[in-house]
């Protein structure tokens, strides 16, 4: 057995829905202490690959382990953060709770809430920027602070590895650098965070290794060798238009 | 007494009969309306929040059927065969809509409007069956329709009770599971919860619960006391566990206001007068709740309007729900 297993290890992964396939024979492997974006264009599979590795969807085929083991036997040191829309924002419940909510797992079925678990939440809220808004009905929030309760939930949850669901889509500048800041924290300490983005301008700067998506692997590595005219043209297609702006950067466009 | 008495003091001396249950039937009544209401209350505002409050209508008319066999089987009117029935129908229809949902292209609100248009027709053509025997034309059976909490037994009385005990008991000891199985049932699963059981044991409850209740409001109207106390409830609070209190406490007074109601004009059903009682509620609370309310709607736009219109707009005194948005954006 290896001192040091992967983070999440993804073999043949293949999904589909209603029989036509989505995701195809996906596998890679993430070291600890990173973070990586996943990119592609509309409807490469981004998100239903991560519900398939998360088990919430049947696989085809395929095998996932995290830390080297199976997943449901990590259920704890595994954090999913899902798009902000899969919720109904319009819930009875306030901030600090569904910040609690994160300790949840920890409880099991029949467990109270202790001073430890409250002590978390606050501190992920704090960590967030969210403690003074801690007693608002969820639905008196921008967009981008009801993100921010989602990662203070996830960061409650006090897990190892992060898989996100394009938290960065749809919120506010501040929230951006909010929750970057927070990301490059969990890495420096040890965690691992998977992210599945849009943006192609800020990729090279947010995420330390990149996967191109386009229903299987196109490309996987340093955010340097990935992020390359061809395999980006690969992945995305005729979606790709790179225009060179006056400065002599190049801004990216997926449709 | 008929249906025509109007006359104040005969309401009023009506009114003081019933509620020092000057008979007896009058305390069993009252006692099962109460208990119906509360419990269909509570379990409301899980459905509500679900999404399933039309479940609910489902298996309230799919329960017809089976009261109906259960008389065909036994020969009269007995209540333990009649929840037997009721429930086996019931909950067949419960899992008949998940089963057509998730094997076939029907969306969930057909498969709801077709299950229930079946089991209810099913039950209908029973019934038109049992009523020309010449056993069951004075069977009484008609108060399943819209309910009739006179007819309500000590019987019944004890079971709603054990029922709402279980319940409330259930919803202390599993309130986290259940707000986040409720909330976000996806992160559940994936913190180790037990969703579906969580899922299934709810189903079953309310199961129970519409039958154990027919008797009372009748297959056709259940729903409503799912659904408005709930709806209610969500208009008057902020809280999920303060939403149970409320809902509980409303779902009773509906029910103790449509006993009285079908007690003071004899010819109401307690069915429609304990639903009318939930809907009064509701539109109560549409009007004047704080804050969500259309009147303190109305209020505050009509501040806002004078704020503007007297000086220069000051956004500080506009909506705090959007104060942060604006703030928030700002790079």
């Amino acid at each position: 057995m290896p001192t040091n297993p992967p983070a999440l290890e993804v073999e043949g992964l293949t999904l589909s829905w209603d029989r036509t396939p989505v995701v195809k024979d996906v596998s890679f492997a993430l070291p600890p202490g990173r973070i990586v974006g996943v990119l592609g264009p509309n409807g490469a599979g981004k998100s239903t690959m991560l519900k398939g590795i998360l088990g919430l969807m049947p696989r085809d085929r395929g095998e996932v382990r995290a830390f080297g083991k199976a997943l449901n036997k990590v259920r704890g040191r595994v954090v999913y953060v899902p798009q902000r829309s899969a919720v109904d924002w319009d819930f009875p419940v306030t901030v600090n709770d569904v910040v609690l909510m994160g300790r949840y797992g920890h409880l099991g079925l029949l467990g109270r809430l202790r001073a430890n678990d409250r002590a978390i939440a606050d501190d992920a809220m704090e960590r967030m920027a969210i403690a003074d808004l801690r007693d608002r009905q969820i639905s008196e929030l921008s967009g981008g602070q009801q993100q921010r309760v989602f990662l203070a939930r996830a960061l409650a949850q006090q897990g190892d590895l992060l898989l996100m669901d394009e938290p960065l889509v749809g919120v506010d500048a501040r929230t951006e650098a909010v929750i970057i800041d927070l990301l490059r924290a969990e890495r420096d300490a040890g965690k691992t965070v998977l992210i599945v983005n849009h943006d192609l301008n800020t990729a090279r700067e947010y995420f330390d290794d990149l996967l191109l998506l386009n229903k299987t692997v196109i490309a996987y590595g340093p955010s340097e060798a990935v992020f390359e005219p061809e395999a980006l043209a690969r992945c995305y297609g005729g979606q790709l238009a790179v225009l060179r702006g006056a400065d002599g950067a190049r801004h990216m466009l997926a449709g | 007494m008929n249906g025509t008495e109007f006359q104040l003091d005969t309401i009023l001396q009506r009114t003081v009969e019933f509620f020092t249950f000057k008979y007896d039937f009058v305390a069993t009544t009252l006692a099962g309306a109460v208990l119906v209401g509360a419990i269909c209350g509570l379990l409301g505002v899980f459905m509500v929040l679900r999404r399933l409050s039309m479940m609910g209508d489902a298996i309230g008319h799919a329960t017809l059927p089976g009261v109906g066999l259960a008389f065909l089987v036994v020969g009269h009117k007995a209540l333990a065969p009649m929840l037997v029935g009721a429930s086996a129908t019931g909950l067949a229809a419960a899992l008949l809509v998940g089963f057509i949902t998730r094997h076939s292209r029907t969306r969930p609100d057909a498969a709801l409007g077709i299950v229930l248009a079946s089991f209810f027709g099913l039950g209908t053509v029973l019934f038109s069956a049992i009523q020309s025997t010449p056993s069951g034309a004075q069977s009484g059976l008609n108060d399943f329709l819209f309910g009739n909490a006179a007819a309500i037994t000590v019987q019944e009385v004890a079971l709603l009770a054990g029922l709402l005990l279980t319940t409330v008991a259930a919803t202390v000891a599993l309130f986290r599971p259940l707000l986040l199985s409720t909330f976000d049932t996806t992160s559940a699963t994936l913190m180790g919860l037990p969703v579906r059981w969580i899922h299934y044991g709810l189903m079953a409850t309310v199961s129970l619960t519409i039958v154990a209740s027919v008797q009372a409001v009748g297959v056709v109207l259940v729903a409503g006391l799912i659904i408005l106390p709930a709806a209610t409830a969500r208009l008057l609070s902020d809280r999920f566990h303060l939403n149970l209190i409320l809902a509980t406490v409303l779902g009773a007074l509906s029910g103790a206001l449509g006993a009285w109601l079908s007690f003071l004009f004899t010819g109401f059903s307690s069915g429609p007068s304990m639903v009318l009682a939930a809907a009064l509620f509701y539109a109560l609370a549409l009007a004047l709740a704080p804050r969500r309310g259309l009147l303190a709607r109305v209020l505050a736009a009509a501040r806002r309007h004078a704020a503007t219109g007297a000086s220069t707009p000051n956004p500080d005194d506009d909506d705090r729900l959007f104060n942060d948005q604006t703030a928030d954006a700002r790079p």
